[in-house]
């Protein structure tokens, strides 16, 4: 254990999309609910509601799927503009509590509430009420769970959907964590559950029996990691955007992807994300790294220094665009886990400056902010590069 | 048939000249070697990258045989590097080159003469004449301003102007532009402006030996092409349009300071130690009181260092990149320069006497 315990929060709003059209439309309470892609497209699930994951739909899977699943259910379109609006207030209310908040994704956080005591009393307490803030300022439920780390908060807050409050003791990790299958750590997929299976090992408590040496016999530095998560230990910092030393993405196929233009396509979304976050945070990039995993878990990355710091979509994406052709032409391989990351941060407007404004990068600058107030108000999914439209967009998860 | 005897000294001076311009990579392997032309009294060495080519006579040599040999440039300059003896003898063998010395015999397998591409000519008269010692001191407060990186401005060349007897060459790499002006010996009316590879610069430089000699430069659309009573350069211009850098130029300016040249220098030297990684900056205190630089990095430490300086106006704090300024300072060939500056976020000037200017954007400390 720490020296000092940590009191990480993780925040996962419960079914968002589709409480937000709830929210707004009381009548769509106790329905099913599809909202999605359009159905005779090929249209994804984005969020299914509790009413109709009880047949079996879930988010990813295609809409045509999910209406044979449960036709009674009502479809409704992705509106990214409203949902944004309503991401922005639950934020603001965690930046009531603590500066140290991570975003994950529109709907979910990390929040470091350790120090916080003294002002706010028991983290517990504070863990409920900012539950209690999300329910009476903007109407919604979420599931959160408290732990002493990102790994078991994470873990946590999915124990008690929805609107669940889990804590986990530090002195209960174990009992916690011994009965849950492996899939339940952090970073094993598939292949690795299978491999582990084939010596016996369903769950957590089984791989806590195994040796370390054994698993990083196995798997590597990745078994280095199974053996500390299987003990419930990670220290990893939650890092605010605009303290972080980089910012980055990644996604995780649920299956291995085989076509090099949908992981392109996935990897501009991601680009298009970093990018975004660094002008939030009025940040200039001066490096872009590619990470890539394949099925078998070897992770490869690649990066590339730009001659200036820059905030813009198009500089980044032609850095990881190239270093994913540079890559892929050497040869491609089926593709586990895709991510880009930013670095060599430093505050838009400082550094060396420049003598010659470049009119098409303004231009470039005008069209970013441009694609960023649409995507504050409608979300994102409506715009984007030409790219992706292009490229067919994978299911993927996280 | 080529058969020559030449003075080793000078042949491996040739070849130090030619070889640089000779292709790194390339796919065509005849671009990887020297062409050596006897002519009645003299050998011409030539190389190309098909970009920029370059010819260098050597006189010290006695010719029994004219013609065209072509030879592996790396295999030949190791010979003659490493060979001993005042001469060598040079004989052509078909399409090998037979160098011997007293105590060695090297054949060197080369190419057909035919295979070899053929030279720009410098036709007619000049559009210029300039003094070797003038033009070699413009390409070298020049040429070090140009892009290093790739950035958007790596047009990787320097803009030559001509008008009347003046020529100026100006470069940038978008953060810092040189200009140098310098006379001419006779100019035509006609104006000139392009910009002349960075490759093709340093191949001239290299001929620029002795200061008082008399170079003749003609332009054509696509060319510049470089004649010495010894040597000629021929070489693709740069397309494109070079940066308006008469308009980042600072006209006017509300804050002087008078350096002594090597102060400045040694100050920026010491403040450069403890620079920041990312930002790599020094901030300058300018005031009635004097110069203070001081510069800090969260992870080295930090430096204050203080240099005489006669300021005029407004007590001013403006960051620069010291290795800009430096760079500068080694080619202004003055015991004093003038730093024009206006804000902290606008460019310096750093002149020194009438006919060197240099625009240095600052670095934003934060």
């Amino acid at each position: 254990m720490d020296a000092a315990t940590r009191h990480i929060l993780h925040v996962d709003m419960d079914e968002f999309f589709a409480a937000v059209e709830k929210l707004d439309n009381p009548e769509l309470r106790g329905r099913p609910l599809l909202v999605g892609g359009d159905p005779k497209g090929r249209g994804v699930v984005s969020t299914a509601s509790y009413e109709a994951r009880v047949f079996g739909c879930h988010s990813a899977m295609p809409m045509a799927t999910a209406i044979r699943l449960c036709p009674q259910a009502i479809v409704l379109p992705v509106r990214g503009a409203r949902y944004g609006q309503v991401s922005e207030q639950i934020f603001a209310i965690f930046d009531r509590f603590t500066p140290l908040v991570e975003p994950l994704s529109i709907d979910e956080a990390f929040l470091d509430l350790t120090g916080t005591e003294r002002l706010l009393g028991p983290p517990e307490r504070t863990a409920a009420r900012i539950k209690q803030a999300v329910r009476d300022e903007v109407g919604l439920t979420a599931s959160v769970g408290l732990a002493p780390n990102k790994f078991l908060a994470k873990l946590a807050s999915d124990l008690q959907k929805p609107d669940g409050l889990t804590i986990v003791e530090p002195g209960r990790v174990a009992e916690l964590l011994d009965p849950l299958p492996i899939r339940k750590l952090w970073g094993v997929g598939a292949a690795t559950a299978a491999q582990l299976d084939g010596i016996g090992v369903k769950t957590i408590g089984q791989l806590r029996e195994i040796d370390r040496l054994e698993l990083t016999r196995m798997f590597g530095r990745s078994g280095e990691h199974y053996w500390r998560l299987a003990r419930g230990l990670d220290d990893r910092d939650v890092t605010p955007d605009h303290a972080a030393k980089s910012i980055g993405q990644e996604t995780t196929f649920p299956r291995d992807l085989p076509d090099p233009e949908q992981v392109a396509g996935v990897l501009l979304g991601q680009v298009e994300q970093v990018a975004r976050r660094c002008r939030r945070h009025g940040l200039a990039a001066r490096t872009v790294t590619l990470k890539i995993r394949y099925g078998d878990f070897k992770t490869i990355t690649r990066s590339r220094t730009l001659g200036e710091p820059t905030d813009r979509t198009n500089l980044l994406w032609a850095a990881a665009k190239s270093l994913f052709d540079e890559w892929a032409k050497q040869g491609f391989r089926p593709v586990r886990l895709i991510g880009a990351t930013a670095s060599g941060l430093q505050a838009r407007g400082t550094g060396q400056g420049s003598l010659f404004p470049d009119p098409d990068q303004a231009r470039q600058g005008e069209l970013d902010r441009a694609v960023d107030r649409i995507v504050d108000r409608f979300g994102k999914g409506v715009i984007g590069r030409g790219g992706r439209l292009r490229a067919k967009r994978p299911e993927a998860d996280e | 048939m080529v058969k020559l005897v030449c003075n080793r000294g000078a042949l491996d001076e040739a070849v130090g000249v030619v070889r640089p311009v000779v292709a790194a990579r390339t796919p065509k392997p005849v671009l990887q070697c020297l062409k050596l032309s006897a002519g009645k009294n003299s050998l011409t060495l030539m190389a190309t990258d098909l970009e920029v080519t370059i010819r260098f006579e050597v006189t010290q040599v006695e010719v029994d045989g004219a013609g065209d040999a072509v030879v592996p440039a790396d295999k030949f300059s190791e010979i003659v590097r490493v060979s001993r003896g005042e001469t060598l003898s040079v004989t052509a063998e078909d399409n090998a080159v037979v160098v011997q010395s007293e105590s060695a015999r090297f054949k060197v397998l080369g190419f057909d003469p035919g295979e070899f591409p053929g030279a720009p000519e410098f036709d007619g008269e000049p559009d210029f004449t300039i003094k070797a010692g003038t033009l070699g001191e413009l390409i070298t407060r020049t040429l070090f301003a140009t892009a290093k990186e790739h950035t958007r401005y790596a047009i990787n060349g320097v803009l030559w102007e001509k008008e009347g007897k003046k020529l100026q060459l100006i470069a940038t790499d978008g953060r810092r532009l040189a200009k140098a002006a310098g006379d001419l010996v006779k100019g035509g009316k006609e104006k000139v402006s392009a910009i002349v590879p960075v490759k093709a610069l340093t191949a001239i430089q290299r001929l620029l030996r002795d200061s008082d000699e008399v170079v003749a430069v003609k332009f054509t659309q696509t060319q510049i092409l470089f004649h010495t009573d010894r040597a000629s350069v021929a070489a693709g211009l740069v397309e494109g349009q070079f940066p308006k850098y008469q308009d980042v130029i600072p006209r006017e300016s509300n804050r002087k300071a008078q350096i002594a040249t090597e102060d400045l220098y040694v100050t920026l030297q010491q403040a450069s130690i403890l620079t920041n990684e990312e930002s790599k900056g020094v901030r300058l205190s300018f005031s009635g009181e004097g110069l203070t630089m001081s510069s800090s990095s969260p992870d080295a430490g930090e430096a204050s260092v203080k240099c005489k300086v006669d300021f005029e106006g407004e007590a001013l704090e403006i960051g620069f990149n010291p290795q800009y300024l430096m760079e500068a300072l080694k080619v202004v060939g003055q015991p004093t320069v003038e730093l024009d500056l206006q804000d902290a976020n606008k460019p310096g000037l750093l002149k020194a006497g009438a006919d060197f200017q240099y625009v240095v954007m600052p670095v934003n400390l934060g």
